[in-house]
């Protein structure tokens, strides 16, 4: 007789635990508990690179330019006064996409040729302009005269866009400047230069 | 005793499975998606002075989405949601639903008349996104990120796109 009532407590604690199981499982896993595996997420992940792009765009054919010095029309004259010769056809245009804390800069140097002896080229960079946004660089100010080492033109561009072609970005005043050196070394000659222009971190 | 016994609690794990087994539950085929962003990305691909396009789109079925095991005049809705990680602000994720999906047979589906195919911006609130009624596999699902521009900083965002399904 004791065994009897031990089994049938033993089924009703059973049942009981099946019970509420059961209640258990109804409450939650209804629509509108969510937290019964009733949600699906998708994990979406949008991965924005670092872009660095810049180009010189011009008014003209090509951005190519010719400095060409006339010679005097009177005889016992110098050269003129300077600068002898003056070009603002081309512009800087660039993208730029940075990762938090970085910071871009452009550079410029002569990457090949010599500026004939008595000469030389300077380079203003004017302030951005046209249809650009973001944080565009800003201009050094002032003439700087190309060499064959890197200067800064342009510091503190971060993600920005100048705009695309000419009257866009930064306009680039090249100026064709005599020193005043030695007027006999200066020769009849072609000098041709290459002008690279550097986007980088810092 | 004991027959009476093992059979209550046989019955009862029979019952307590069946339940398990017969649970509704929503379903996405797509559990993991990246979008690069890079310079071909630009309104003109690799061309200095243009901007990010500021809009990307995936297919018209990128992902698919289920409600399965619901009775057959069950009344349901699917809401939808973000759980940000780590978004930017300027960012905006959509999505749209792009077919009914196929219903299971004798099911109404999806109600299209209170499930329109537009896009919703997604907020980290829950916002109604498909009713139907009984199973239905399949439904197209399309996201869209709006908002893509330079001035936001290269990084990485992330965020979770959160359906959650609700009965009537």
């Amino acid at each position: 007789m004791k065994q009897y009532f031990s089994n049938i407590k033993n089924c009703l604690r059973w049942s009981f635990v099946a019970i509420m199981l059961l209640v258990f499982e109804a409450v939650y896993a209804q629509p509108g508990n969510p937290e019964y595996s009733l949600s699906a997420t998708t994990y979406f992940e949008v991965d924005i690179q670092p872009i660095a792009l810049l180009d010189i765009e011009t008014s003209q054919a090509t951005t190519n330019i010719s400095m060409n010095v006339d010679a005097p029309t009177e005889a016992g004259l110098g050269l003129g006064a300077n600068p002898l010769v003056t070009n603002t056809y081309n512009w800087i245009n660039y993208s730029s996409g940075v990762p938090p804390s970085v910071n871009r800069k452009v550079q410029v140097n002569i990457n090949s040729g010599t500026v004939p002896t008595g000469f030389e080229v300077r380079l203003f960079v004017s302030n951005a302009t046209g249809s650009g946004g973001g944080t565009l660089g800003v201009p050094g100010g002032g003439y700087i005269t190309l060499s064959g080492s890197p200067q800064d033109i342009i510091t503190g561009i971060r993600g920005a866009y100048t705009g695309n072609g000419p009257n866009h970005g930064h306009q680039l005043t090249y100026s064709l400047h005599y020193t005043g050196g030695n007027f006999a070394v200066i020769e009849t000659q072609s000098a041709p230069i290459n002008v690279i222009y550097t986007i980088i971190d810092y | 005793m004991k027959h009476i016994l093992t059979k209550t609690i046989l019955w009862c794990a029979l019952m307590l499975g069946g339940g398990l087994t017969q649970a509704q539950v929503v379903i996405v085929s797509v559990s993991n998606h990246r979008e690069d962003i890079d310079e071909n990305d630009l309104t003109v691909p690799l061309e200095a002075g243009y901007d990010l396009e500021p809009m990307v789109e995936t297919s018209a079925s990128f992902n698919k989405l289920d409600v399965l095991n619901m009775a057959k005049s069950k009344d349901w809705k699917v809401t939808v949601s973000r759980r940000d990680i780590n978004w930017a602000a300027a960012l905006t994720v959509s999505v749209k639903r792009n077919s009914t999906g196929t219903p299971c047979s004798g099911c109404a589906g999806v109600n299209t008349g209170l499930s329109p195919s537009t896009y919703i911006p997604l907020s980290l609130g829950e916002q109604n996104f498909i009713y139907g009624t009984g199973e239905v596999s399949g439904i197209d699902i399309q996201m869209r990120i709006q908002g893509l521009s330079l001035t936001i900083d290269a990084d990485t965002y992330a965020t979770e796109i959160i359906y959650t399904l609700y009965g009537d």
